[in-house]
């Protein structure tokens, strides 16, 4: 029983859902259409979830709004939600569906996270020095970089005494090649950004450069190779990596920088290559899997410019 | 081997025997297991507590129409799933199970009871196709579904979802 009853003082919409539940109450099972049972009751759940699994993730959606059972049907259900978690990371960040390009796009993107989490205005973040990237994973005790080309592309590990080791930490995954790379040892994050495609390769001339942000967890217990921890996709993360494309066709743009930020969140920088006319920096919660914020600079980014990342007071939004 | 030896009897829930080739009822895996356990008992009647004479008469035309078909291997994963990737439903599966909702669900219930995959598969699906492109409203009123939701339960899920609408 619900055990509570509506006063006439009571708002309308609090009445209509006690009427609701009270007339569900009565509804015996026998009542219900044959089907309406196989979907309502729980002792049908297995069956119910066979039929769930016939629908794409659209249809799931819709019956994760029809009651309660099916929602907890469909959000308890680890292959419904794989299906869903899918849909989303492929409507939300994956080029090759959606055009996700500076323009209309991306806008759209930051106005349904901001929708989603009703985000406080204001955070602000200092943007890192390569210098101050390397403090970062030279103070650590555990992990030290080393250079090769560009940026480091593996770690040596030592004991917490730093004695021991090293240990070699593949991190370059090589079935793309890595713009840019960061180590957060504290979580185990390996974060790696590759380019993906362009006009070119999505034979769309409105698509610009995107970026991939992959986000990797060191795995020690690789087989393979004695002693090589390998990188695989992050169990924690919600999407082994996002999307973003703040670039339009034919843009040259600087190395692109990860850096961490606040809790689960990273922050992306890159600048234009023309002169550093200006610079995209992007909010990212990499647990989530989700684009926070963006802005585009107006300005040449110095290092340890300060930029705040969601109020836009002194930063024009170039979207 | 006799003609005879080649047939089963099996006994519904409101006690009405079918006589059916073996090759048929062998398409359920539960009374396939059941042959094998009672051994060649001549005479000797499979009960299906379960399952009633109309629905019955439903599945047997079904698995007499699919008797020459490989069996599903037992316990295999990867058969499952290729079966549940083909997302259509058969021609004539189609055609067949083109029922009413309470045989439907009759039959969904009958092969699971039987453990008829491929009959549960044709089942699901085809309540699935019910269901796609359907709002919540439309499935409710098709299946006579409460919204047992909050306004404001209801609200947080719509807005968890705003994604999916555009």
């Amino acid at each position: 029983m619900l055990g509570v009853s509506p006063s006439p003082a009571q708002d309308d919409a609090f009445y209509e859902w006690y009427y609701r539940c009270t007339k569900l109450e009565s509804q015996s099972p026998g009542e219900m259409p044959a089907l309406g049972r196989l979907l309502a009751c729980e002792e049908y759940s297995g069956l119910a979830e066979g039929v769930l699994e016939g629908l794409n993730a659209c249809d799931l959606i819709k019956c994760s709004q029809v009651s309660k059972h099916l929602n907890h049907l469909i959000s308890y259900s680890s292959l419904l939600q794989l299906k869903l978690r899918y849909a989303f990371h492929q409507h939300s960040f994956t080029s090759s569906n959606v055009p996700i390009s500076a323009g209309e796009k991306l806008r759209e993107l930051l106005s349904f996270e901001r929708n989603l989490h009703y985000l406080s205005p204001s955070e602000v973040y200092s943007i890192p020095t390569k210098d101050s990237l390397w403090t970062i994973i030279l103070q650590d005790r555990l992990f030290t970089g080393y250079p090769q080309g560009e940026g480091p592309v593996a770690w040596e590990m030592y004991d917490l005494e730093g004695r021991e080791g090293p240990r070699k930490m593949i991190c370059a995954r090589h079935d793309a090649e890595v713009l840019s790379r960061i180590m957060l040892p504290g979580r185990n994050l390996l974060v790696h950004v590759t380019e993906i495609g362009d006009a070119s390769t999505h034979h769309d001339p409105n698509i610009g450069k995107s970026f991939r942000i992959h986000f990797y967890l060191l795995d020690p217990s690789s087989d393979d190779t004695p002693n090589t921890w390998q990188a695989i996709y992050h169990p924690e993360a919600s999407h082994p990596y996002i999307d973003i494309g703040p670039f339009p066709p034919n843009e040259i743009y600087c190395t692109p920088i990860v850096a961490c930020g606040l809790s689960d969140r990273l922050m992306f920088l890159v600048g234009n290559g023309d002169g550093s006319a200006y610079g995209w920096v992007g909010l990212l919660d990499w647990r989530e899997g989700k684009l926070i914020g963006c802005i585009v600079s107006p300005f040449q980014i110095e290092p340890s410019s300060e930029v705040d990342m969601i109020d836009d007071h002194d930063c024009h939004m170039q979207l | 081997m006799s003609d005879k030896k080649q047939q089963v009897i099996l006994q519904t829930s409101d006690d009405e025997q079918f006589t059916v080739e073996k090759i048929v009822a062998e398409r359920s895996a539960m009374i396939k297991s059941m042959m094998e356990d009672l051994g060649e008992q001549e005479g000797q009647a499979i009960p299906l507590p379960n399952v009633s004479s109309s629905v019955l008469t439903k599945i047997l035309e079904y698995c007499d129409h699919h008797k020459n078909e490989p069996l599903p291997a037992a316990d295999s994963s990867d058969a499952d799933d290729s079966r549940r990737k083909t997302s259509e439903i058969g021609e004539w599966d189609a055609r067949w199970i083109q029922v009413d909702q309470e045989m439907l669900f009759e039959i969904i219930l009958a092969a699971n009871y039987l453990d008829i995959k491929p009959l549960l598969d044709v089942g699901c699906k085809t309540v699935a196709n019910m269901i796609k492109g359907k709002t919540p409203e439309e499935i409710r009123k098709l299946f006579n579904i409460t919204n047992d939701f909050t306004p404001e339960e209801e609200e947080q899920i719509r807005k968890e979802n705003e994604w999916a609408e555009e």
